[in-house]
């Protein structure tokens, strides 16, 4: 009697993955098929790898995990990491057991140098495996919400929905005013109904290879699969032009009456971090018309942008609830692991999870 | 000590669950006890009833039910 871990093969037993992953995650109409296809053998830096734990004695499939490969800069020497996700045991074996066994698949890869480090966002269930086995927690991700649209709140003191539209008028317009005055002199930006990425892109994330310490691939090559090949959604764009040249990128999901921000390119920081903010916030009033209420952001709560979202009057929520960890064998390479499993030394956002 | 170990493990939220259980039913299945609860379990069991889990015991053949988890603290004593 045991339970047995095996490396999967993503051919031949996808259906196996596939339907663990159906029955044990409620995402309404999200299509687990189409997601395996993309984020696992469609992957543009290499095939995903992927763990199955058996129960033995019955031979049937128990749980899996899967991990995907991605380049990340550390100190400016690119590396292959894995990003970790779909940790997936069904109920009847979510025993403590079980789940350690089947999270240090990939813990013990890294112990054997390949690859030399992998990173994830457990939520706080999970967080505690990960902790289990030997990973280390870097940081917290954190959201940031702001209002863009006072109307929502005016309509919950008043009830009547067209009376909090006319109450609300006045504020909303002071609000735009706040972002509207505020942009420096030869900035424009485009917004984009899908993903437009070009060398101008790779150049700024190639800048932000040099301005932090670690800092996942964000390169043409990977917001193109990311953004714009994901089968269950659909990313949008806003650049940042300073004098007709590309200074900055938003991606962002639009749900509902809020804009979602996922990632951010950006090239000189302390000059256009702000800026870009306020750019696009904008952009969003003016294409989106009356129907964006609030921005929101989830982050890792050392992220630098995180001060100049305060600045702009971005809240904190306390609704995301995932961490971040990372891994590395501090006896095979103390300086890489000290680095990677430091969230200071990080740019992460919440573009950086598996999605 | 089955009582002991319903007592530790009793959650509000899950009163129905709780309010008919057979002492064979699945607690993961019910979804009484899943892996983190478990870390908790198995610190209250090794403290209380004086035993050492071993990470390969813990597996739901041991810590599905009430009857399974006292057979294991009894297997162990």
């Amino acid at each position: 009697m045991g339970y047995i871990v095996k490396e999967a093969d993503l051919v031949k037993e996808r259906d196996i993955m596939v339907n663990i992953l159906t029955n044990n995650r409620s995402a309404g109409d999200f299509d687990y098929n189409k997601r395996f296809e993309w984020i696992y053998l469609n992957n543009p830096f290499g095939k995903a790898k992927a763990w199955i734990i058996w129960d033995d004695k019955k031979n049937i499939p128990v749980g899996f995990t899967g991990v995907f490969p991605r380049p990340a800069y550390v100190n400016g020497q690119q590396y292959m990491c894995w990003n970790c996700g779909d940790f997936s045991i069904e109920k009847k074996y979510r025993a403590l057991g079980v789940a350690l066994k089947l999270r240090r698949a990939a813990k013990d890869c890294i112990d054997n140098s390949e690859p030399p480090f992998l990173y994830a966002h457990p939520n706080e269930r999970m967080e505690v495996i990960h902790l289990k086995v030997g990973h280390k927690k870097m940081a917290h991700m954190h959201r940031y919400a702001l209002p863009i649209r006072l109307t929502r709140q005016v309509q919950s003191v008043v009830k009547n929905s067209k009376l909090a539209f006319f109450l609300a008028k006045p504020f909303n317009l002071l609000l735009s005013f706040k972002y509207r005055f505020s942009t420096f002199l030869g900035l424009s930006g485009k917004m984009y109904p899908d993903i437009q990425v070009n060398n101008d892109h790779d150049e700024l994330y190639r800048k932000m290879t040099e301005a932090f310490p670690v800092v996942a691939d964000r390169s043409n090559k990977y917001l193109n699969w990311k953004f714009g090949s994901n089968p269950n959604q659909k990313y949008q764009q806003f650049d940042l032009f300073y004098k007709n040249h590309l200074v900055g990128t938003i991606f962002f999901v639009h749900k509902g009456d809020v804009v979602h921000i996922i990632d951010v390119l950006i090239d000189d920081f302390d000059r256009y971090s702000s800026q870009l903010f306020r750019m696009f916030i904008n952009y969003v009033r003016k294409s989106f018309s009356r129907s964006i209420v609030s921005l929101s952001f989830i982050l890792a709560e050392f992220n630098p942008f995180v001060r100049d979202l305060k600045k702009l009057g971005f809240k904190y929520r306390s609704d995301a609830t995932s961490g971040a960890i990372a891994y590395a064998n501090e006896e095979q390479n103390s300086e890489l692991a000290e680095t990677v499993m430091d969230g200071k030394k990080w740019f992460m956002t919440v573009g950086d999870r598996d999605a | 000590m089955e009582d002991q170990i319903l007592k530790f493990l009793y959650d509000d939220s899950l009163k129905d669950e709780f309010q008919d259980l057979d002492h064979d039913d699945s607690l993961l299945e019910l979804g009484i006890i899943d892996s983190v609860k478990m870390m908790q379990l198995i610190d209250f069991i090794e403290k209380t009833f004086g035993i050492t889990v071993d990470e390969d015991d813990m597996m739901p053949e041991n810590f599905d039910s009430i009857n399974a988890i006292t057979e294991y603290i009894g297997s162990k004593k």
